[in-house]
């Protein structure tokens, strides 16, 4: 995947598009599909996700000539369930009502893969700060995916955008949209334009 | 040898540091973080009871003094670990008891006020539940909520239930409720929780409480 070292902002921005986690590498479906049926979750989960992946790379990367090869797996999922449980801590102390509204989805942020996937895949062989850059740009790629589709489901499925009702009382609500597998098809017909896209600038 | 006692002190020593640092920040908000799950609790029985109110909000600093002020607990011998409250120096008959139950996906946790003399449901309000989010999820929204306030539970219908969940829409006698569409398992959850629960208030209550 990384034909030599990507550094600085140029590994931030490929995450973006060329190589987005989960356009290009199918990572971090499961809370894709979960989370994206409320606008307000899926933010908070996002930011949660930014972070996570930032301080983890960051951490890993310090680190990397230190861990033994053996056991490099095992230290960073240590590494990131550190910090989920950080971010659920400090909610659970400053913003109760929405710590208590995202349920489990925050500590579910340590099985998303995209962490594990930017962790080996690229801190344990890079610099520090382009580790940042690089977990950075993977977690605002993972939101550019996320938000529009969290922006689709959600009025549809419930009327509402953001918590607030945006489609008048007479509009039939598409259940569907509000269960998981609606998160497949819109996931699906999302990679799909945009894999599209991708290959008609190829042709190009 | 020495690589592989390398790689277990290594693992042993990054494991202790991480918890500790873990720990550490729990041990430094855990105060905090106890304090806003009481706030919680007893601000919903405040609501309850009608002391917090849109129209009467209540600072979270300020809600423990109140809860203080107002309201007291209520023990029955029979049964000393049931959840009840009611208002100190109150001539009405206004019970607000604890439920729990297991609802679709995972248990259903809240309180229900009731008027022991007029034998009606006051209000219900659910503190955690683990419904999908716009379909059964909606059990925490004030328009479902409110589907249960003034009801009698004085008699039994004839299938034993004080109340019945039928489709959304259709809830025409005072014993029927109009349950979720698309959250069928919730709304039979609900039912189930919501009668057993009355009818034990109800057991209980009969025997008479000792405060």
């Amino acid at each position: 995947m990384n034909n030599g070292p990507v550094k600085g902002f140029a590994a931030l921005k490929r995450m973006l598009w060329e190589e987005n986690p989960v356009i290009g590498q199918i990572l971090g479906i499961c809370s894709a599909l979960a989370v994206t049926n409320l606008v307000k979750n899926t933010l908070v989960m996002c930011l949660g996700l930014i972070f996570t992946l930032a301080m983890s790379c960051f951490t890993v990367s310090l680190m990397r000539n230190v861990i033994p090869r053996r056991v490099r797996m095992i230290i960073q999922v240590l590494i990131i369930a550190a910090y989920v449980i950080f971010i659920k801590i400090v909610l659970d102390a400053f913003l109760p009502e929405i710590s208590n509204e995202l349920g489990p989805y925050v500590g579910l942020i340590i099985t998303n893969c995209i962490v594990m996937g930017r962790t080996e895949g690229y801190a344990m062989a890079n610099k520090p700060v382009d580790s940042i850059l690089d977990g950075i740009g993977a977690g605002i790629g993972y939101s550019l995916v996320l938000l529009p589709i969290a922006m689709i489901r959600e009025p549809l499925g419930l009327g509402s955008f953001f918590g607030i009702q945006v489609i008048p009382a007479d509009w039939t609500k598409w259940n569907m949209m509000v269960i998981a597998p609606s998160g497949f098809f819109a996931l699906a017909t999302y990679i799909w334009i945009v894999r599209a896209l991708k290959s008609g600038g190829e042709k190009r | 040898m020495s690589e592989k006692i390398r790689t277990l002190l290594f693992t042993v020593a990054v494991t202790a540091l991480f918890t500790l640092l873990v720990s550490g920040i729990n041990a430094l908000l855990k105060e905090r973080i106890e304090i806003n799950r009481s706030v919680a609790r007893q601000r919903v029985i405040l609501g309850l009871f009608g002391l917090i109110t849109s129209e009467r909000q209540v600072a979270d600093s300020e809600v423990p003094t109140l809860f203080a002020e107002q309201i007291e607990p209520v023990k029955f011998a029979t049964d000393t670990a049931f959840e009840c409250y009611r208002r100190k120096n109150s001539t009405e008959d206004v019970f607000v008891f604890a439920f729990s139950g297991q609802g679709f996906w995972d248990n259903i946790l809240g309180f229900i006020a009731v008027d022991s003399k007029s034998q009606q449901i006051r209000g219900i309000e659910f503190t955690k539940h683990g419904e999908t989010p716009g379909l059964g999820g909606r059990i925490s929204e004030p328009e479902f909520k409110a589907r249960f306030k003034e009801r009698s539970f004085a008699t039994k219908r004839s299938d034993g239930l004080y109340f019945r969940m039928v489709a959304e829409g259709s809830a025409n006698r005072g014993d029927e409720i109009d349950g979720i569409t698309g959250a069928t398992g919730t709304s039979s959850a609900v039912e189930k929780i919501v009668n057993r629960s009355l009818a034990y208030f109800a057991s209980l209550n009969q025997g008479g409480n000792s405060n």
